[in-house]
């Protein structure tokens, strides 16, 4: 696993509501502060569809 | 099939389909006309698998590429697994995971006429711009080659010119320009409907 970049996640926001993200590295998941969707980081690629099936 | 899942299925061979349907001075047209400096900071919306973000590799700047398709991302990673200066996103146009004035430039070759609601996706996009920020569009002209849509999954016969200046203008962008780029999309029917020639236009705009 590797971590996001503090660049990259300073203007990452939650593609739903632009809320800001907590990012949890060990579980690999971004969750909106905002409307608490939850985004899936895969193979370090974060996944921000609104509708991925969790 | 929906455009995502056309997109899933032919990534693997993308490189060489997309090579006969457009030509690579189409890109640096487009990163020409946005004018990209180094050290900004460029998103490549809808960027399959790196057309615009190869050309931007040469430019020095930070990118972000974004595509709705799995597929197409992982493609894109390990053809560029030796730059540092590509991040990588599953996302669509129309819900943009990024923080409103992020970036400098924000491209779209190609990816209008697969999306939903191509005016959401341009105000989107604009969101994204710095004031001064460019948004670089390169698409069809409106045809009529209906297998386009029917084997290719376009959702759009290409636009017209004046629904890309309304849209860039509601957006909140200025000095909006619509230009022909003198290259054409060629693309040939699998099931003998023809062959599809149609004119590329390429629409840009400075946000406010």
């Amino acid at each position: 696993m590797t971590m996001l970049k503090p660049e990259l996640l300073e203007i990452l926001c939650c593609p739903k509501c632009k809320g800001d993200l907590d990012y949890k590295p060990e579980q690999s998941t971004l969750t909106c502060k905002g409307c608490g969707h939850v985004y899936q980081v895969q193979d370090d690629i974060p996944v921000m569809l609104i509708d991925e099936p969790r | 099939m929906s455009s995502k899942e056309y997109f899933e299925k032919v990534a693997e061979n993308w490189d060489t389909m997309r090579g006969e349907f457009f030509p690579n001075s189409l890109r640096e047209k487009a990163v020409r006309v946005a004018g990209v400096q180094p050290g900004g900071v460029a998103a490549d919306i809808g960027a399959g698998s790196g057309f615009v973000t190869e050309e931007l590799l040469n430019h020095d700047v930070r990118i972000i590429a974004i595509d709705e398709s799995p597929a197409m991302i992982d493609r894109m990673k390990k053809k560029f697994s030796g730059s540092t200066a590509i991040d990588y996103f599953v996302g669509e146009s129309e819900h943009l995971p990024l923080e409103d004035r992020s970036v400098d430039y924000a491209f779209a070759n190609m990816y209008l006429h697969h999306v939903e609601q191509p005016a959401v996706a341009i105000r989107e996009m604009a969101r994204l711009l710095k004031p001064g920020g460019r948004l670089v569009i390169t698409d069809l002209d409106e045809h009529e080659f209906e297998f386009l849509r029917t084997e290719q999954h376009d959702r759009w016969m290409g636009f017209k010119r004046e629904d890309l200046q309304r849209w860039f203008e509601e957006a909140g962008l200025e000095n909006v320009k619509i230009d022909c780029t003198d290259d054409n999309c060629c693309a040939a029917s699998e099931t003998g409907q023809g062959d599809a020639k149609v004119s590329i236009f390429l629409a840009a705009g400075t946000k406010v």
